[in-house]
């Protein structure tokens, strides 16, 4: 991991019309660094997919900023943005072929920038479905995918854009867990290959503490606590991360040994 | 500037263009659905309605749409769950072509239905003579006009019902079972609470299907008239245009009562969660009423057909039974051929229009949500409440002395308007199914908002298009409702004919032309389940 500042959130507030003065999102900033995985954990209506759709470019913040190498970006267009995106729900594009899902954006932006020939694209998209184990797939259509693999479709379609930063939003919490085990390395895997700079959302302590370099731990549009894995278990800044966090992981620990007989 | 305002102004060229496009299909679902109706309702005077109520036919004909539409839709909806239950809770075979043979009537006009009945029971009719009561019918007036309405409208019921079955959450029995309830505490406590709505939805759908039909009543009302009858009558033998247009407004109370009470039971939806899908019973004594059940019910609806056939097919009924193709020449060769060449025109323009309306506006609604896309939402459903009549009349009130007036532009617009709704909620439903985030995906990777339509949704939509160009083609194939009112010698369908034919002396060709509006929907409609198979077979490839 680089440590040299990728994304900067700077002080970032939401609020939703007619939320009767809720905050979606209160005052949060945060520093990732380049190559880091920081994972964005906490319940359900913390904020976290609201801070996610915002460094997207999804959603405009009410208040703050958000810089990206130094450069603001808080109005850019999310294409402008260099973040590729990949949700829960994969989002294929279900009349395209595998490969052509993974080409296609690609194919716009090449000719638009003229940055590649088309026989180019193609070539980087075949070594992407080899990488990502997938390359038998690539003339199925996505209605005869499982999950796991529409996921790495998903994946592939976003990294042929060589972003700089992939958002996750819950990319596992529809798979079985033994797809969930095999995407976790994938995604590891490409951390350590291209040294992208990932934003991952998740529910799921577990998860979170098993592929991050930093977990933020966010309560009610607030974070709680930013630290390593080590940190936060060591040193939980309130009663919240204590009980969301550490108790949690540690009852899922407590019952794995129970059943290991240890 | 802050962040926000700068984020608005750098996204102004979607909001702009998304206004725009809402603005303008606005204003075109005005045009076309709201204005006609607003320039019918002031074109009303006060002499209007006493003429109307004067009328010594008006009292009987009120009473008369009240009991026989009544009756028809008891007897329609009964039949429909009776036939819903039949094939989707047992375990028959050949469903896909029971499915096909109940709803083959929904394929011809409403006027043909009454042809049909007089064919077969008429004072002439095949069945009359087998049965040796010539000149005694007793079809004629109340009998004809409820067995007709009920065949041109159990078939829309059956599908109402049929779907709502379909989808129920069988587990709720599952759990009945193991706590002990019995079968009937069970369809008491549990089947009739979750078929109320689907059943008074069905009902009111059915009934101002039945009350604004016209064809049945004239075709084989006799002497007995009703308001639907009585308006066709005021405002086209008479041409009193405000007579016509007051019966119109009496015929929109029963139809705005059936959209609201629709739109009602769309509203609070069907959000159970269906865990376990109904297992079809194999029960012996189930399948054989089923099948009984079924093959009468099949024999009704195919019997006015058969007998068009027969009678298409013969020389001049019941004089001269050779075998011949001189009706088929008669029609075709004479102002047939033309009819049926606007009524295809007609057809195919108005399901190209409608399918590239309802798409686009299902897209404003469905895809970019916002407060001005519940008023495009509440238009674009308006005109299933207008029934067909009220719409023509209101058009002819509103575009008579205009260029558009007596073009066959002013058919492709009243169709398009009278069938728009149920397209465009076909896609509406579709859009709503489709993935939530593929904007977010397309924006993220510098897809317009523009190609993603054209090359993600359009494609992805594929079915639910193919079914709304058949609806919407089928429909203006074998519509009498608005049309009557706004076709000109030039531009006339082929559907209106059967009308005109009434007083031939060869019922024969009434046959042939209510065959060929049957030729042409079947093939259409064979047409486009080959599409959508071959489109459905290459995606699971």
């Amino acid at each position: 991991m680089n440590h040299t500042c990728k994304l900067s959130i700077q002080n970032i507030s939401k609020q939703y019309k007619g939320s009767g003065g809720d905050a979606a999102l209160n005052h949060v900033s945060v520093d990732v660094a380049a190559g880091e995985f920081l994972s964005v954990l906490g319940p359900s209506g913390c904020g976290k997919t609201t801070l996610l759709r915002i460094i997207a470019g999804l959603l405009a913040p009410s208040e703050g900023r958000i810089l990206l190498d130094g450069r603001d970006i808080t109005n850019a267009l999310p294409s402008q943005r260099s973040l590729g995106i990949v949700f829960q729900n994969y989002a294929l594009f279900e009349n395209m072929t595998v490969f052509d899902n993974v080409v296609y954006a690609a194919r716009l932006k090449a000719k638009r920038e003229k940055s590649a020939t088309a026989a180019e694209v193609k070539e980087r998209a075949r070594e992407l479905l080899a990488d990502l184990n997938i390359a038998e797939l690539a003339s199925k259509y996505p209605c005869a995918l499982s999950g796991g693999q529409m996921q790495r479709v998903a994946i592939a379609r976003t990294l042929i854009l060589n972003p700089d930063i992939m958002l996750f939003d819950e990319p596992m919490s529809a798979l079985d867990i033994a797809s969930r085990l095999q995407l976790r390395a994938v995604i590891k895997d490409i951390q350590r290959k291209f040294g992208t700079t990932m934003i991952y959302i998740t529910h799921d302590q577990e998860e979170a503490f098993a592929m991050s370099d930093r977990i933020m731990v966010m309560e009610k549009a607030k974070i709680s606590q930013i630290g390593t894995p080590a940190e936060i278990v060591s040193a939980p800044a309130n009663e919240y991360v204590r009980s969301f966090v550490v108790d949690n992981l540690r009852a899922k620990i407590a019952s794995l040994g129970a059943v290991l007989g240890e | 500037m802050t962040a926000t305002a700068t984020a608005t102004k750098k996204s102004r060229p979607i909001a702009v263009g998304a206004k725009v496009s809402k603005i303008t299909v606005a204003i075109v679902l005005a045009f076309v659905v709201v204005l006609p109706l607003v320039r019918m309702m002031t074109c009303l005077s006060a002499s209007d309605f006493s003429g109307v109520v004067q009328n010594p036919n008006f009292k009987k004909a009120l009473l008369n749409s009240v009991v026989y539409t009544t009756a028809a839709t008891v007897i329609s909806v009964v039949l429909a769950y009776l036939l819903a239950i039949c094939t989707v809770r047992v375990d028959i075979k050949c469903k896909r072509l029971l499915g096909v043979v109940l709803t083959l009537p929904m394929l011809i006009p409403s006027i043909s239905h009454g042809t049909g009945l007089i064919i077969l029971f008429g004072n002439n009719g095949l069945i009359t003579n087998i049965l040796g009561m010539n000149g005694s019918s007793y079809i004629y007036g109340a009998p004809g006009i409820i067995l007709g309405s009920v065949m041109y409208a159990f078939p829309v019921a059956y599908i109402m019902l049929s779907d709502v079955l379909r989808y129920e959450n069988m587990s709720v029995y599952e759990a009945a079972d193991i706590l002990g309830i019995g079968r009937f505490r069970a369809f008491l406590r549990i089947s009739l609470p979750y078929m109320k709505k689907p059943l008074i939805a069905a009902f009111f759908s059915t009934f101002a299907m039945i009350v604004t039909d016209y064809g049945v009543p004239l075709r084989i009302g006799g002497q007995e008239k009703t308001l639907s009858s009585l308006m066709y009558e005021e405002a086209i033998g008479r041409s009193e245009l405000g007579h016509g247009a007051v019966y119109g407004l009496i015929l929109l109370i029963p139809a705005i009562f059936a959209f609201v009470i629709d739109l009602l039971g769309r509203e609070r939806g069907t959000t159970s969660f269906v865990t376990a899908l109904g297992k079809a019973s194999t029960r012996p004594l189930h399948r054989t009423l089923a099948y009984v059940f079924c093959g009468l019910m099949c024999v009704f609806a195919l019997l006015p057909i058969v007998a068009f056939v027969l009678l298409a097919l013969v020389e001049n009924y019941p004089n001269d039974m050779s075998v011949t193709w001189r009706n088929f020449a008669y029609i075709l060769e004479g102002d047939g051929g033309r009819y049926l060449v606007n009524s295809l025109a007609i057809a195919l323009i108005t399901a190209i229009v409608g399918t590239s309306i309802g798409f686009f506006t299902a897209y404003l609604t469905a895809r970019m949500p916002s407060a001005s896309t519940k008023v495009l939402h509440l238009l674009s459903i308006t005109s299933m409440a207008i029934p067909g009549m009220v719409l023509g009349i209101a058009y002819l009130m509103t575009f008579a002395g205009s260029s558009l007036y007596g073009t066959l532009m002013i058919l492709v617009m009243a169709n398009t308007a009278h069938f728009l709704s149920s397209p465009y909620l076909m896609m509406y439903n579709s859009f709503g199914k489709m993935n939530e985030n593929l904007e977010a995906v397309g924006a993220t990777l510098g897809i317009s908002r523009l190609r993603m339509l054209w090359r993600v949704f359009l494609p992805q939509s594929f079915g639910t298009l193919a079914e709304m160009f058949s609806y919407l083609f089928v429909n203006s194939m074998m519509t009498i409702s608005a049309v009557a009112f706004l076709a000109s010698n030039d531009t006339r369908p082929i559907s209106l004919m059967i009308k005109e034919l009434e007083r031939s002396p060869r019922i024969g060709y009434i046959a042939v032309v209510s065959i060929l509006i049957l030729l042409v929907n079947i093939i259409i409609k064979i047409a486009v389940e080959r599409v959508k198979t071959a489109s459905a077979r290459k995606r699971m490839e």
